[in-house]
């Protein structure tokens, strides 16, 4: 916590390395990057450049080899395995590119299953949870259809919700939009930002294609960032 | 943090996605568990039902034989006769100190290929099997008389008796016998419950009722074939052998061994017990008091005596003195300690059903191990979104877990009411045509413990994937590989 005075930054990564156990080759060297509170970064990266590495780095689902990383002012070393589940729960919202959510449960289960891990539970969550996915455009006819029988389009939105349902302040996105069509991709990333608009979250969007990365104001290429030689 | 109720709610839910892997899953689990308790199931009961065969009775008494041999033919019925014990080495055992009671029991003559077994009515309150199980009457009562005659369940069953019904004996134990002892037709005066031993594939008859038909018969033919069957009371198959043998055991015993103990011996009964041998050898009607008239002259001699003992201490002293028995070779056998050696003999039977219940053991665990890695592979996907919205380990643990343990104690409980019902059916059939009857306990301590190891497979089995899968989705990937 480098600046005590303010509030500490959604992402603070510093002498950032990680390499495979059992591999003495390190997949990723990142000297310093930072993301302030309430910033969307697009980061670019193609695959095999160990985005999801990072990205799983971020979320504390594992952690670095070498150097810190400091997610809304602590120290993701610094908890311990269900320390880190919790944490996850209540301040992080995950978007990956698809199959996000338990097939088995309607979109409201998924989305209350979540809640629960988080703080909240009940009839406010309920109520939430409702609001959240009219928002994105699922009418209730939806709400109680197994997420196994709802369009890929459909998932992506509850899966939205689903990672907002915390109040989290960081959203971490990774190819959320890979496995759908074009107009299905504008739409959803409209909806992405509009529904970010009024939010206090700061977010990290990872995709490989540069044509979505017009539309925030901070474009990292992950190849720029990421000091390891030998990768482009 | 996390209630019981979405734990359940979310397996159930999971359970029902997968509902027709789940139903293979149970069904196959249930058919394994059922094969391989079944199996070892009736390994048990073979072997116990081999051992309570015959219980409450401290000794069997018969003419000198092997140990097995005597056991086979007094208790299973099994084989011929060589010898017999003479009424007066009966009397002999029945007087000496420890002696409770005893039962003779005389073999020889059968009725449509089941034995008939000449005793006396105390047969039916000394005979014990399993735990001390007395013998049950499913109709009518123990015969009373000569005349009467107490069928095994399954004897009148295969032969649809019913109680008052008429019967022929046949001499010898052939399936078809030349001999019928015609003149004497026997009424069926009580039929036993099913024991699932040999008792229920025999005819119980009157002591006397042995005697006073072959009596009958000896005075009544005079043809030279017909005299020497029907003196050959207890033998089967080889009358003049046996013809002579008698003829030899008379003069020797009657006359030579009597006096002697006669001499010797203090008991007061014993003159009543030289009376009725006198009386027998000058062709009296012998113990079968409604006196036929006959000069048979094995009247009174049995094939094997049971003896009960007042304490089971003097149950080897008891047995040293019948093998030392000076007047008849006699061997004196502990039913358990001979029905031991038999099953020894065909435990070979027991070491193939163990085997079979090895393999199904076997096979059915790596069937179960198989089908919950499969689905545990399957499943990785779901548990990289329970971990990227922060589920505990706990959780996902607890909801695998939940899963596998509902899945193997579905299929365990259908195995087990399956096995029951099976028994409850098959029961009629068995001790019908094997004598063999099982019992309900199924949960015999080899079966726990083969239930306990597929539980703890299972727990293996679903825990370490579980955990794998945990730690290896680490990365925000929706299942994809690590990039």
């Amino acid at each position: 916590m480098t600046k005590s005075n303010t509030v500490p930054d959604a992402i603070q990564l510093k002498n950032l390395g990680y390499s495979f156990k059992g591999s003495a080759l390190p997949i990723l060297n990142i000297p310093t990057w930072q993301v302030a509170r309430n910033e969307r970064v697009f980061l670019q990266g193609e695959s095999g450049s160990g985005k999801s590495t990072l990205l799983g780095l971020l979320a504390g689902l594992q952690l670095p080899t070498l150097g810190d990383v400091d997610i809304l002012g602590t120290r993701m070393s610094s908890l311990g395995a269900s320390k880190r589940d919790r944490f996850r729960a209540k301040h992080l919202g995950v978007v990956f590119q698809q199959f996000n959510l338990i097939p088995y449960l309607s979109a409201l289960e998924n989305v209350l299953l979540a809640a629960q891990f988080g703080t909240s539970g009940g009839a406010v969550a309920r109520q939430r949870a409702i609001e959240l996915l009219e928002r994105v455009n699922l009418p209730s006819s939806l709400h109680g259809r197994k997420a196994a029988a709802l369009s890929i389009g459909q998932q992506q939105r509850v899966a939205i919700v689903r990672a907002l349902i915390n109040e989290p302040s960081l959203l971490l996105v990774d190819e959320p939009t890979s496995a759908l069509d074009h107009n299905n991709r504008d739409a959803f990333l409209a909806l992405l930002f509009d529904i970010l608009a009024d939010r206090d979250c700061a977010m990290v969007f990872v995709s490989h294609d540069p044509t979505i990365g017009q539309m925030f104001d901070n474009h990292v290429r992950l190849a720029e960032l990421n000091q390891v030689a030998g990768r482009d | 943090m996390l209630n019981l109720s979405s734990l359940l709610g979310v397996a159930w839910r999971s359970l029902l996605y997968r509902f027709s892997g789940v139903v293979l899953t149970v069904v196959s689990v249930a058919i394994s568990v059922f094969v391989l308790l079944g199996v070892e199931h009736v390994r048990q009961e073979a072997r116990n039902g081999f051992a309570s065969t015959v219980s409450g009775v401290d000794l069997i008494v018969g003419a000198r034989t092997g140990e097995v041999n005597l056991l086979l033919l007094s208790v299973f019925r099994i084989g011929t006769p060589t010898a017999n014990v003479s009424w007066s080495s009966l009397e002999q055992i029945e007087a000496q100190k420890n002696v409770d009671w005893t039962v003779p029991i005389s073999l020889g003559d059968s009725h449509r290929g089941f034995r008939v077994v000449g005793t006396t009515q105390e047969f039916f309150t000394r005979y014990k099997y399993a735990n001390r199980q007395a013998l049950a009457f499913r109709e009518g009562a123990q015969f009373s008389g000569p005349t009467d005659v107490v069928l095994g369940s399954r004897v009148a069953a295969e032969l649809s008796y019913g109680l008052g019904e008429s019967i022929v004996l046949s001499h010898g134990v052939a399936d078809v016998s030349f001999t019928h002892h015609d003149q004497l037709p026997l009424t069926v005066k009580g039929i036993l419950a099913p024991s699932g031993t040999p008792i229920d594939s025999a005819l119980f008859v009157d002591l006397s009722a042995i005697d006073a038909l072959h009596a009958d018969e000896s005075d009544n033919n005079t043809g030279h074939t017909k005299t020497d069957e029907g003196t050959d009371t207890r033998g089967e198959g080889e009358p003049h052998e046996e013809h002579g043998a008698h003829d030899e055991h008379g003069a020797h015993d009657e006359h030579g061994a009597h006096d002697e103990h006669g001499a010797h011996d203090e008991h007061e009964a014993h003159n009543e017990h030289v009376a009725r041998d006198e009386h027998e050898e000058n062709g009296g009607a012998g113990h079968a008091e409604e006196g036929h008239a006959h000069d048979h002259p094995l009247i009174g001699a049995v094939t094997a005596v049971l003896v009960g003992l007042d304490s089971p201490i003097a149950t080897l002293q008891v047995k040293r003195w019948a093998d030392n028995y000076p007047d008849e070779a006699l061997l004196a056998i502990l039913p358990g300690v001979a029905l031991t050696q038999l099953w020894e003999l065909v435990g070979n039977v027991e070491a193939v059903l163990l085997g079979i219940s090895i393999l199904v053991f076997a096979s059915s665990l790596l069937g179960l191990n198989a089908m919950l890695l499969a689905s545990m592979r399957e499943r990785r996907g779901e548990i990289e979104v329970l971990r990227s919205i922060g589920a505990p380990s706990f959780f996902i643990l607890a909801l695998l877990l939940l899963e596998s343990l509902l899945i193997v104690t579905t299929g365990v409980v259908l195995a087990v009411l399956g096995l029951l019902l099976c028994i409850g059916v098959a029961n009629d059939v068995l001790v019908q045509s094997f004598g063999l009857m099982l019992s309900f306990q199924i949960f015999s301590s080899s079966n726990l413990f083969f239930l306990a190891l597929i539980y703890l497979t299972t727990l293996i089995v679903t825990v370490l994937p579980a955990l794998q899968a945990y730690h290896v989705s680490k990365s925000v990937g929706g299942g994809s590989p690590d990039s």
